[in-house]
């Protein structure tokens, strides 16, 4: 990981000179591959979305102004745009594995084929916005301060946000199980 | 709205394979492509702009100096 000040000045170059965006680049360039992958499950297509990603982030860099946060947390939030838009046109099936150190968190609503059938169900009813928080802290185990980066809020916030929409997912699987 | 699989595992992403796939050229050309179709949109825009004074002055003109 970069110290800021040094991301800083990487931004900096590359919004004077777009050449300057290959250090940027190379430094997050796996860890959006994989994030991507993850979800998508397929080199190619991950190639192509994760060259999205990059692509729209360096035309939109002269809009970004560096707000304390780190650089990753607005290629990850480009990045979850592009996947979501990858699955609206397609159709295909998402992927998504619960993060080893969240399975506590759902043991209960994992244990068999059916009950992990309903938890998937559950999920497609929530809206967009939610959905894209419980994947966040949930399947891609980003800690609830790197959310709130991501959505430019608090911790505090994020947090609430999250335990409110788990409460809404119990609750429907409860009244389903 | 995309439908979710809940999977047991993450399969393993093989690391190799994904260094393949860096390509900053790639990003290089496309960022080229975008930023010659937004100056050339802005551009024509501006162009565009001037041809509508352009009319519009000669049709003032025309009924100006018709009536």
């Amino acid at each position: 990981m970069p110290e800021p000040t040094d991301e800083i000045h990487l931004i900096e170059a590359a919004k004077k000179n777009p050449q300057a965006f290959e250090a940027l680049y190379n430094l997050y360039h796996h860890r959006i591959f994989r994030f991507v992958w993850i979800k998508v499950r397929n080199m190619e297509t991950s190639a192509d979305i994760t060259s999205d990603v990059f692509m729209k982030a360096l035309v939109n860099l002269k809009n970004y102004s560096h707000q304390g946060f780190p650089f990753s947390a607005w290629l990850f939030r480009l990045a979850t745009n592009e996947v979501n838009l990858y699955f609206r046109k397609t159709g295909k099936e998402k992927h998504v594995t619960i993060h080893p150190e969240m399975k506590g968190e759902w043991d209960t609503y994992i244990e068999t084929g059916e009950s992990r059938q309903r938890l998937a169900e559950a999920l497609e009813n929530l809206p967009a916005d939610d959905l894209k928080l419980v994947e966040w802290r949930f399947f891609d185990g980003f800690k609830f301060h790197e959310i709130a980066e991501m959505e430019s809020l608090t911790e505090a916030a994020v947090k609430l946000k999250v335990y409110r929409i788990l409460d809404v997912l119990k609750t429907q699987l409860i009244r389903r199980g | 709205m995309a439908k979710i699989v809940i999977d047991d595992q993450t399969p393993e992403l093989p690391d190799d394979e994904v260094g393949k796939y860096r390509d900053f050229s790639r990003i290089q050309n496309r960022f080229q492509q975008v930023s010659h179709g937004m100056r050339k949109k802005r551009l024509d825009k501006v162009r565009n702009r001037y041809w509508f004074l352009a009319v519009l002055v000669i049709l003032l003109m025309l009924i100006f100096l018709l009536t």
